[in-house]
């Protein structure tokens, strides 16, 4: 048995002469957690639905859980847990209709339905919202429900697209934390994407960089850090004369940048020679007492941004058939 | 056991949404034309089935189409498309969930409704005032209950692999209705054209494979409501028909890439 929870393979997916995954190739381990980032359009979420086998791919081919996505997209999804984007359900139905009908598309022996649903929702908080409309959740509520579903397979891998988009702070927070906690307690791999940067630093052991298609980066936040950062970003508390340190700090080889405001001097060094000694040893010679001395480290993102080349526009909306195709074409004659 | 889960569920949210209340509405409306507007038979009609199935022939597409206008297209409205198929449900037990739980919804209310009309008609006496015309005997009117109700199960089936290509519920309502109102006129107009063309001037005798395509016409819908055999012949064939779209719709629905609404 593969030590790996995922394992993506060349995956490719076209839409027309749109590339819109190009050849990506990576692997999660059992256990670990995986972030996708990118900007819009960069092949997220196609990456994702593939993974989940809600799209096909046109190349290539990822194994979930030990059963490959297209050859056996049904045990796929039996062994996963999946929160879309914007997570829906039937507006008419309870919370506790919509989970027997999702236990019984997953196969959920009818004995223990009950035990599970009830494990979930006291999971995810909504116990208490059990014989509620769905139609009345508030946003954070229906992600809780999308969590809750998922977790009903009682899956080995998570698959959780965007999941604190449009959540209030609290709410965003709450989910971070259940998320942190399934991790531990359940030992479940983990892949989301997020636009929120210190989310997917909070819960990621591993991140993958996507832009226009490709997976142009993957390490751990701190070795990407390293790899793309080539200065150091310092920061100094001065009490005493600053204008007099700051010229004295611009004057040393390696320094590119020195702003003063206020009793701060934010200062950019190279990292190839070691500066700090030398920052320290200006201001004491100019008669300025040190007050703090610290080391910014560049942001996930910084390193998103110096990775991805530029902003790319959304992917083209995508209907399928004849009949949309027809409506597309008309629009467009119009014009 | 999962086309049942989705079944139940369709069954479930079209009683709450009143889907099932409007159809019941909206069949009882078709009755009550058929019996009290100035829709009369023709010359040569012996009894009151010729009104009650012109009509039909044209609201049981309808009804049809109404029921499952928004069969797969409205899931990928409300965004629960992304739900169900990430679950191990296979597309086709999906669709066929929704197939059997809108017969389930609309057989048993027209059947019911017809034969109310049935025993409606006979006891208040309206053909015989509006139209000097005899009931039909009973078995002949459940002729015409099993004919029109083959025929909404047909635009069941349509509709439901309309909307699997149409981008919203609106465009599958319009594409069907597009579909069937020519139908009705054209096609008789067509069966004129061939009858001329190839000198035949009645469906009787006719090969049962011709019979079978016929079966599609209301014109010959209409011949056959008066001889058992031709009536069997249509009510089956019209169940081939619509088992032949559903195995169409699951085979393109199967390999169909789904647009999401994310």
């Amino acid at each position: 048995m593969s030590d790996f929870a995922v394992d993506v393979k060349g995956l490719t997916k076209c839409y027309g002469s749109l590339k819109a995954v190009d050849n990506v190739s990576f692997q999660v381990e059992k256990g670990r957690s995986f972030g996708l980032l990118g900007l819009n359009g960069a092949g997220k979420t196609t990456t994702f639905k593939m993974m989940v086998s809600l799209i096909r791919p046109d190349r290539g081919t990822a194994i979930v859980s030990g059963y490959d996505v297209v050859k056996a997209p049904m045990a796929v999804r039996s062994h996963i847990g999946y929160v879309a984007e914007n997570p829906a359900f039937y507006t008419r139905m309870t919370t506790l209709e919509t989970l027997r009908y999702i236990c019984r598309l997953l196969d959920v022996p009818v004995n223990d339905q009950s035990q599970r649903i009830d494990y979930v929702l006291g999971l995810v908080g909504l116990m208490d919202k059990k014989h509620a409309l769905v139609g009345g959740y508030s946003r954070g509520m229906r992600h809780r429900l999308g969590l809750a579903q998922a977790l009903l397979s009682e899956p080995q891998v998570l698959f959780l697209d965007e999941p604190t988009l449009g959540l209030d702070p609290l709410g965003a927070k709450n989910m971070r934390e259940l998320i942190l906690r399934l991790r531990q307690e359940r030992e479940v791999t983990v892949l989301m994407s997020s636009h929120v940067l210190p989310e997917v630093e909070a819960i990621c052991d591993t991140v993958g960089i996507f832009d226009h298609g490709h997976l142009v980066a993957i390490d751990t936040i701190n070795n990407l850090r390293s790899a793309t950062s080539y200065d150091l970003n310092i920061e100094l508390s001065l009490v005493g004369p600053v204008q007099q340190v700051a010229s004295a700090l611009r004057k040393i080889r390696g320094v590119s940048r020195v702003e003063e405001i206020g009793d701060h001097l934010f200062i950019t060094a190279s990292k190839q020679e070691e500066l700090r000694p030398r920052i320290m040893q200006e201001a004491i010679e100019n008669n300025a007492q040190v007050l703090s001395f610290g080391l910014q480290e560049s942001s996930l993102e910084d390193i998103l941004l110096r990775l991805v080349k530029s902003d790319v526009s959304d992917l083209p909306e995508q209907r399928s058939g004849i009949i949309s195709s027809f409506f597309r074409l008309t629009r467009k004659s119009i014009r | 056991m999962k086309t049942m889960a989705v079944m139940q569920r369709e069954l479930q949210e079209n009683l709450r949404n009143y889907k099932t209340a409007f159809l019941l509405m909206f069949i009882f409306g078709a009755i009550l034309m058929a019996l009290y507007t100035e829709v009369g038979p023709t010359a040569n009609s012996k009894n009151v089935l010729d009104p009650f199935f012109e009509l039909f022939a044209v609201l049981c597409p309808m009804i049809g189409i109404l029921a499952a206008m928004d069969a797969v297209v409205g899931e990928k409205e409300k965004g629960t498309m992304e739900l169900v198929l990430s679950k191990p449900l296979p597309r086709r037990s999906l669709l066929l969930g929704k197939f059997w739980a809108y017969v389930i919804m609309i057989v048993p209310l027209l059947v019911a409704e017809l034969i109310a009309a049935y025993f409606w008609a006979q006891a208040s006496g309206i053909s015989q005032y509006r139209w000097q015309l005899p009931m039909p005997p009973f078995s002949q009117w459940m002729t015409l209950v099993a004919i029109v109700t083959c025929v909404t199960m047909l635009f069941l089936a349509v509709t439901t692999l309309i909307s699997m290509f149409a981008p919203t519920t609106a465009t599958t309502a319009l594409c069907a209705l597009v579909f069937m109102a020519p139908a009705h006129p054209l096609g008789g107009e067509f069966l004129r054209q061939v009858g001329l063309r190839l000198h035949i001037d009645s469906f009787a005798g006719l090969p049962v494979i011709v019979k079978f395509f016929l079966s599609v016409f209301s014109k010959y819908q209409k011949y056959a409501l008066t001889i058992p055999g031709d009536a069997r012949l249509t009510c089956v064939s019209l169940l081939i028909m619509t088992f032949i779209v559903l195995l169409i719709a699951s085979l393109v629905f199967e390999r169909q890439n789904v647009a999401f609404k994310n």
